[in-house]
């Protein structure tokens, strides 16, 4: 099957407009829960809500990362003839590879992958924040070998 | 009395508009130097379902910019097409099209330099889109 990278590229930064457009639509329901928290209607409190704002970023993070490795997957299976690797630091570092990609461009999307693992499995580690737009610049410049 | 324009009038209306703008973005990036290639994208949206359209990449040097239609028929304009900076996607400016014209949309966060090449509401031209192409250059990731 065809890869088309353009695709890809074009998922990857659409989860980057969904993340702002989501929490703009969260800070402005926040502003207006807390002088009238009755407008949450009882189902939820504004804590909630500060919470989904604070975890917002993390929790689009983890969906640009996903979207960024069924890309590779797709990449893998038009261009080889073999099952794509299960460990997604093998598959990073196959393409890597076959592509001639430089090392800090590959190290770059690998910082992303262990962000995104230490917010997946919740680790304790003292490990300072990716933000969304640097996840997004180093996916999409990976990606963008692949073209 | 009103007439009801069927969602395949406007897809045509946009895909039209869309032929235009790329055309003379080619034309003038050619003029400029720039090499040009077109990408086949494929758009969806709930009111006309799928639908095939040109985007157009342009390279000069070491600088890549990627022209790509985003949306039809958003709430308040026609159409939107994103221009980025290629290869981080990184937004430069956004195309807005309403009543047969195209103007350019600029975002804060577009402006990583203090002298941003165009001004919201600046309509689309030949001179408007060659200063957003000199800022580009100037600013190579």
């Amino acid at each position: 099957m065809r890869f088309d990278s353009y695709i890809w590229l074009m998922r990857v930064r659409a989860v980057e407009r969904e993340y702002l457009s989501t929490g703009f639509a969260i800070n402005a329901l926040l502003d207006r829960a807390r002088v009238d928290p009755m407008i949450l209607g009882g189902d939820f409190e504004v804590r909630d809500l500060v919470r989904s704002a604070e975890n917002l970023e993390g929790t689009y993070l983890v969906r640009m990362f996903s979207e960024f490795e069924t890309g590779l997957r797709a990449f893998w299976d038009a261009t080889r003839h073999k099952e794509s690797p299960s460990r997604t630091q093998d598959l990073i570092n196959g393409i890597s590879a076959q592509r001639q990609i430089s090392d800090p461009q590959c190290n770059a999307v690998h910082a992303v992958r262990e962000y995104r693992n230490l917010l997946v499995h919740e680790r304790e580690e003292d490990r300072i924040p990716i933000t969304l737009a640097r996840s997004r610049r180093s996916l999409c410049t990976f990606l963008s070998y692949l073209r | 009395m009103s007439t009801v324009v069927q969602p395949e009038q406007l897809l045509e209306g946009w895909l039209q508009s869309l032929f235009e703008l790329m055309a003379d973005v080619e034309a003038w990036a050619s003029e400029l130097g720039w090499s040009t290639r077109r990408i086949e994208m494929q758009l969806s949206d709930s009111e006309v379902g799928k639908y095939q359209v040109s985007s157009l990449l342009l390279a000069k040097g070491e600088c890549e910019i990627w022209i790509n239609p985003r949306d039809r028929n958003t709430s308040d304009y026609a159409g939107v097409v994103e221009i980025y900076r290629m290869p981080v996607m990184d937004d430069v400016v956004t195309l807005l099209f309403k009543h047969d014209h195209w103007t350019f949309q600029v975002l804060p966060e577009s402006c990583m330099h203090s002298d941003c090449a165009v001004d919201t509401g600046e309509s689309l031209s030949r001179e408007s889109f060659g200063k957003v192409l000199d800022v580009v250059m100037c600013h190579e990731v």
